[in-house]
């Protein structure tokens, strides 16, 4: 924030408390002189802080104010206890303007007509005064709404917009599609769909019949939620939402909880996944004995498995926490390091607010502390040799953090020299990283991914900074470690970017089960884009491999059960996982698609240590343990 | 044709509009255990949408149309009750 208004702030409410504090003095006697004084000086002082800012409405209210109390003060209009009630309401209602300078950042919109009435109340015209506040009350929709989506809103502090859509009960026979009208809505962040009186039972269930309502919430303003809703226009109630209505919420309030609980809390969501899947093989088994029972059984599961997913939700997001605390201490250790090493350096962190979870959180400062003092280190060079090169002399490392889905990517890109690949194959060669022909053979960009390598350090001589014996190796070690993975991607002379993509939720994983030579695996949902149902003509030879052309690009098609040593069992249609492998999509062939489950991966034991694609294992409901796969590195 | 009764599953595919909403409800009826197959569903109008939201089928195919991702998968995790959105454009677009 801006130190000015940081200053304005804590001042402006002290001359607030002040005046009040005078003014309730002359309630009792508007004759004491000491006080009227004092009132005067705290107007005339906030008069000039205000003036500062964009509060025109305060600024009019308070002169009028001070004028009136200097009057009394050279003794020629006696202050009177209804002078002082008005006052009062003045410097109350100043008091809420500084509120919304710090919420909103502007004055509410009614605040000039505010400001009309209580001059002419100090002008003694009565006439004018409007009864009560002229905010009308919100409407119990919105504050029912804004309660269930509060863990969603909190993430943003942007105003916002609301809206409640109820449909006509015929509203399909003139061709209206509610939900995909309320989809449509710009920049929609969160959505509640609500039976319009109860659910019917499914068999009195009237398909024509339009029986939800819809409620929304958007960073979209007003107009744009008007124009998207246009055509329902009679169907709906849009509620703007200022910054300053959300705090009064259920979201408002925090308090501080130990993070041990929270983590009991997670392993207890966990413990009640695996009840969950034993549930659903348990309805398995009584559907082949009684079919209704087990339909209802599964039922119940379903219901189960959904206020699981809730809980897990709130559960995850309770362990959330913003990046920005985490980030707090780069900026002045960019400018500590760059004068060291005789750099200038421009550093920039977009998206702070981005949340990750703790375990996450806890482990990001070494890891970018390391990836940032590289950027400065082996990125960014010199200014004269900048200037040679034609570049601006001072370099700029840029933090980038966004979430993605499931996944929270965080970037560090630097305009630096980049890296030659040519050199870091030199160098593993040199290290024994790997055997001379695997290096020779690896493509520039996963030639760059070498750095990761255990023993590998790219500095030529060891400086004090980068070189402490700890290595990028340490890098991906950490961010593996929480289920995430790091990428470099390069380019000579013109920077280098440094991607870490981390898990939303560390506590359990989403997992797609896929069937491959007869046995069950486990894929990681983050790790999948799409999952595809394609003719099997649809994949052709290209080269010596396959590929699919798909959303008009083509993506090679690699059959897992060759790299599990396994025989494909497959018929009808080929089923792939496109997934992300070193930043471009392949898609894996697998046998038939499974159910998804959540668990929790167990790191794999020394067992499996010699199987790098299996990240882990996770035990099923019916105790069978699932060996989960990493697709990235099972093809790398 | 958009709504297909296979073995334990009931697959919606390409555009289900109104029209569809009742093959589904009486293929559910008949099938209420059937899971439903979304894969190569490209919209799904929201009076299909309720049917799934009532009978409370299992979906064990998401669709891949990414319009439809964004906002069907959060609702019918959910239930109903308030969800996020998916963000817009997952697809490749991994920086």
């Amino acid at each position: 924030m801006d130190e000015l208004l940081t200053q304005f702030l804590i001042e402006g409410r002290e001359l607030v408390t002040d005046a009040q504090a005078h003014l309730h003095a002359l309630l009792r006697d508007p004759a004491d002189s000491a006080r009227i004084d004092g009132a005067f000086r705290a107007f005339h002082t906030l008069k000039g802080s205000v003036a500062l800012f964009d509060m025109a409405p305060a600024s009019r209210v308070l002169h009028a104010g001070e004028g009136l109390l200097d009057q009394a003060r050279a003794g020629k209009v006696p202050l009177s206890k209804e002078s002082a009630i008005i006052l009062i309401d003045c410097i109350d209602h100043v008091d809420r303007w500084i509120d919304a300078l710090e919420v909103d950042g502007h004055l509410p919109s009614a605040a000039d007509s505010l400001a009309e009435q209580l001059l002419s109340r100090l002008r003694g015209d009565n006439t004018a005064v409007a009864s009560g506040s002229a905010e009308p009350a919100p409407p119990v929709w919105l504050d029912e709404f804004l309660a269930a989506a509060a863990a969603i809103i909190e993430t943003t502090d942007r105003p916002l917009t609301a809206f409640r859509y109820q449909p006509d009960v015929g509203c399909f026979f003139r061709g209206d599609d509610p939900l995909r009208t309320a989809a449509s809505v710009p920049d929609m962040l969160a959505m509640r769909v609500l039976p319009r009186s109860d659910w019917p039972d499914f068999s009195d269930l009237a398909p024509f019949d339009c029986m939800i309502l819809i409620e929304g919430i958007t960073t979209a303003p007003l107009n744009a939620v008007h124009d998207a809703l246009r055509m329902v226009g009679d169907q709906v109630d849009i509620q703007p939402l200022p910054a300053r209505r959300r705090a009064r919420g259920a979201a408002g309030q925090s308090i501080r909880i130990d993070a041990a609980r929270i983590d009991a809390l997670a392993e207890d969501v966990g413990e009640l996944a695996r009840f969950g899947h034993e549930l659903a093989h348990a309805a398995d088994a009584v559907a082949r004995i009684d079919a209704a029972l087990g339909t209802r059984m599964h039922q119940l599961q379903a219901e189960f498995e959904r206020g699981l997913g809730a809980l897990h939700r709130d559960v995850t997001a309770a362990r959330r926490v913003a990046l920005g605390p985490i980030l707090r201490r780069l900026p002045r250790l960019v400018r500590e390091l760059g004068s060291e090493l005789g750099r200038q350096v421009v550093f920039t962190i977009e998206g702070d607010m981005t949340e990750v979870d703790k375990t996450v959180g806890d482990m990001l400062y070494e890891p970018l502390l390391h990836l940032v003092r590289n950027a400065i280190d082996h990125g960014i060079e010199p200014p004269d040799r900048r200037q040679a090169l034609g570049k601006a002399g001072s370099g700029r490392i840029s933090l980038l953090a966004r979430r993605l889905g499931d996944t929270v990517v965080i970037a560090l890109s630097d305009d630096g020299a980049g890296i030659d690949p040519d050199r870091i194959r030199t160098m593993a060669i040199a290290k024994a990283i790997l055997p001379p022909e695997a290096v020779m053979a690896l493509a520039d960009r996963d030639a760059l991914q070498l750095v990761f390598s255990p023993g590998f350090s790219t500095a030529d001589k060891v400086t004090q900074i980068s070189g402490r014996g700890v290595g990028l190796d340490a890098v991906k070690s950490a961010v593996e470690a929480v289920g995430g993975h790091v990428a470099i991607e390069s380019m000579q002379g013109r920077g280098t970017t440094t991607t870490l993509t981390l898990p939303l939720s560390a506590i359990t994983t989403r997992l797609l089960l896929v069937h491959i030579g007869g046995d069950g695996y486990g894929v990681p949902f983050h790790r999948i884009i799409e999952t595809v149902r394609v003719q099997p003509d649809r994949i052709r030879p290209i080269g010596d491999g396959l590929a699919l052309v798909y959303r008009g690009r083509t993506i090679p098609v690699v059959g897992l059960a060759p790299l599990l040593s396994a025989v494909s069992q497959t018929e009808g249609d080929a089923c792939l996982l496109i997934v992300e492998a070193e930043g471009e999509p392949l898609a894996l062939a697998v046998d038939a698609f499974g159910r998804q489950i959540e668990a929790m991966i167990r790191p794999s034991g020394r067992l499996l240590a010699g199987l790098p694609a299996i990240t882990g294992t996770a035990v099923l409901g019916d105790g069978q343990v699932l060996l989960v796969l990493d697709p990235a590195r099972l093809v790398a | 044709m958009s709504v297909i009764v296979e073995v334990n599953r009931i697959r919606l595919t390409g555009r289900c509009g109104v029209e569809d909403a009742e093959a589904l409800l009486t293929a559910l009826q008949a099938n209420p255990a059937y899971a439903i197959d979304l894969a190569d569903c490209r919209t799904l109008h929201t009076s299909i949408v309720q049917v799934l939201l009532v009978s409370r089928s299992k979906i064990i195919a998401e669709p891949v149309e990414l319009a439809l991702r964004r906002w069907l998968l959060p609702l019918l995790a959910s239930g109903g009750q308030a969800f996020e959105l998916l963000p817009d454009g997952i697809g490749f677009s991994v920086p």
